[in-house]
């Protein structure tokens, strides 16, 4: 190899021109949820898997038993093209810019895993009747000046414009809904108000079933890549469900608390609580304990004293 | 320089037009990694964001940029899980470095060792001097030429030797 050759080679190393825009849109956004490219998604989904793999590995005979009443939710691989993001169910999709979810009765969901298939088959879905179809394209919308206010109408969406809503057997409609599009089925949780409002983290906390319903909280670092804690004791999960109901809504954070929030997010201040949930999907809430910050969904909230009294300790862990 | 205090987004920007790609190959070189060294790219431009750090100069600017990024991606590769995601992660690495249409044969220099692979890119490809790589690295200069003559061994590299500097 000649030093000509090393630096030709050194020079193709990268960043390509969308890598390096996609770079510059992170840091000046640092506050805005990731997007969930195929990477992203991967960095997410890897340590699901494999937390997964050694719990179903260790979990003793009991719990298993106990698990067979909650079916589980399976993503499935999705087709090359869906794989990268590239568009499917037609023009609605706006990646990079907007996240996956749909408006339903007021309400705001977020599909699971990134918009991913889940293997509904046996669920008899169809047969708990159509809730409603998916007809507003939300992307179009907002390229046209959001002059039909569909970021807030019913029955608006982001991803899947044309499927079918229906009621996903053994959970409340108002915390998950199945979408069936084309033959696959979507999964779609609760994140927020169709008004932007903040849900009661009670309500949510009740219609998730977070005390039933989990079978694991994590404690990660804020990029979700390192486990610091885990609690699986029950009693351990009620006392977090109890607490996490417990936090106030925030209706819209102040500068100094956005730049609190950068703040800690690059010092190593800012967590996640994974709930790793029975059927095998998993809730990921934000905290920033320094700012009794915790946010659920598209919504924040002041985490409660006791809270962070109870749980000072696994604070300090990166200190 | 600009006030550091009031830097913009439009500062940030700006400096990040102008070193990003330093970064980058940097963190690259360290994580072998696409998504990482995205990650560990990111990760320098908002600590400079929240850094009250001014410069004296461009240069000083970028130094402080490499340094920054090269001691995250050291934080990164000490932690337990990315050792583990790394097999992995094999297979989509593929894929993604057919999405940025990566060459083939920089294999070659991402198969040396960590510890060459810095020093070879500051070295060749930014143009730093030893002298100045040992300062950027707090690595004595002897070190640094015993580290690019080996590299460059590895490589089979048909170039000249430390005198290049």
């Amino acid at each position: 190899m000649t030093e000509k050759e090393l630096i030709d080679r050194l020079a193709r190393m990268g960043p390509t021109d969308k890598q390096t825009d996609r770079m510059l849109e992170r840091i000046l956004n640092p506050a805005a949820k990731p997007k969930f490219a195929l990477k992203q998604s991967y960095r997410i989904a890897l340590p699901t898997i494999v937390i997964l793999l050694l719990s179903l590995y260790w979990l003793p005979a009991l719990q298993q038993k106990q698990n067979k009443e909650i079916p589980q939710l399976m993503s499935v691989p999705a087709p090359f093209a869906a794989e990268f993001g590239l568009p499917r169910g037609g023009k609605s999709i706006h990646a990079g810019t907007l996240g996956k979810f749909l408006n339903y009765n007021g309400s705001r969901y977020t599909f699971l895993e990134d918009g991913a298939a889940y293997d509904l088959s046996g669920w008899k879905v169809e047969e708990q009747g159509v809730l409603g179809t998916l007809q507003y394209d939300i992307a179009a919308d907002i390229q046209n000046g959001g002059t039909k206010g569909y970021s807030s109408r019913d029955l608006a969406t982001t991803y899947m414009n044309g499927g079918t809503i229906y009621a996903l057997p053994g959970y409340a409609p108002a915390f998950r809904l199945a979408v069936s599009y084309e033959g696959r089925y979507y999964i779609a949780e609760l994140s927020g108000k169709t008004d932007d409002e903040v849900i009661d983290a009670k309500e949510f906390v009740s219609l998730a079933d977070l005390s039933r319903m989990t079978m694991r909280i994590e404690w990660l670092d804020h990029q979700g890549t390192t486990v610091m804690q885990v609690w699986d004791a029950k009693k351990d999960i009620r006392k977090w469900s109890n607490l996490i109901a417990e936090s106030i809504p925030v209706e819209k954070l102040t500068d100094e608390q956005y730049e609190r929030l950068a703040k800690a997010r690059s010092s190593d201040r800012a967590f996640q609580a994974r709930w790793v949930l029975r059927d095998g999907t998993s809730i990921v809430m934000n905290l920033v304990p320094d700012l009794s910050l915790l946010t659920i969904g598209n919504g924040n909230y002041e985490l409660s004293k006791t809270f962070l009294e109870t749980y000072s300790k696994e604070f300090q862990l990166t200190d | 320089m600009e006030d550091p205090l009031q830097r913009t987004g439009k500062d940030i920007a700006q400096i990040y037009r102008r070193h990003a790609h330093t970064v980058y190959k940097v963190s690259f070189m360290l994580l072998r990694n696409v998504v990482d060294a995205e990650e560990a790219t990111q990760t320098a431009f908002l600590k400079l964001m929240q850094s009250d750090m001014t410069f004296r100069d461009n240069e000083h600017e970028k130094a402080w940029l490499i340094v920054t990024a090269r001691n995250h991606c050291r934080n990164m590769l000490k932690h337990w899980w990315r050792r583990m995601r790394t097999t992995l992660e094999e297979a989509d690495q593929r894929l993604l470095a057919e999405e940025i249409r990566h060459d083939e044969t920089l294999g070659e220099v991402l198969a040396l060792p960590a510890k060459y692979r810095l020093p070879l890119y500051l070295f060749y490809y930014e143009g730093y001097s030893t002298k100045e790589i040992a300062e950027l690295l707090s690595i004595k200069e002897a070190t640094i030429r015993t580290q690019l003559h080996t590299g460059r061994k590895l490589l089979k590299l048909q170039i000249g030797g430390e005198g290049d500097d």
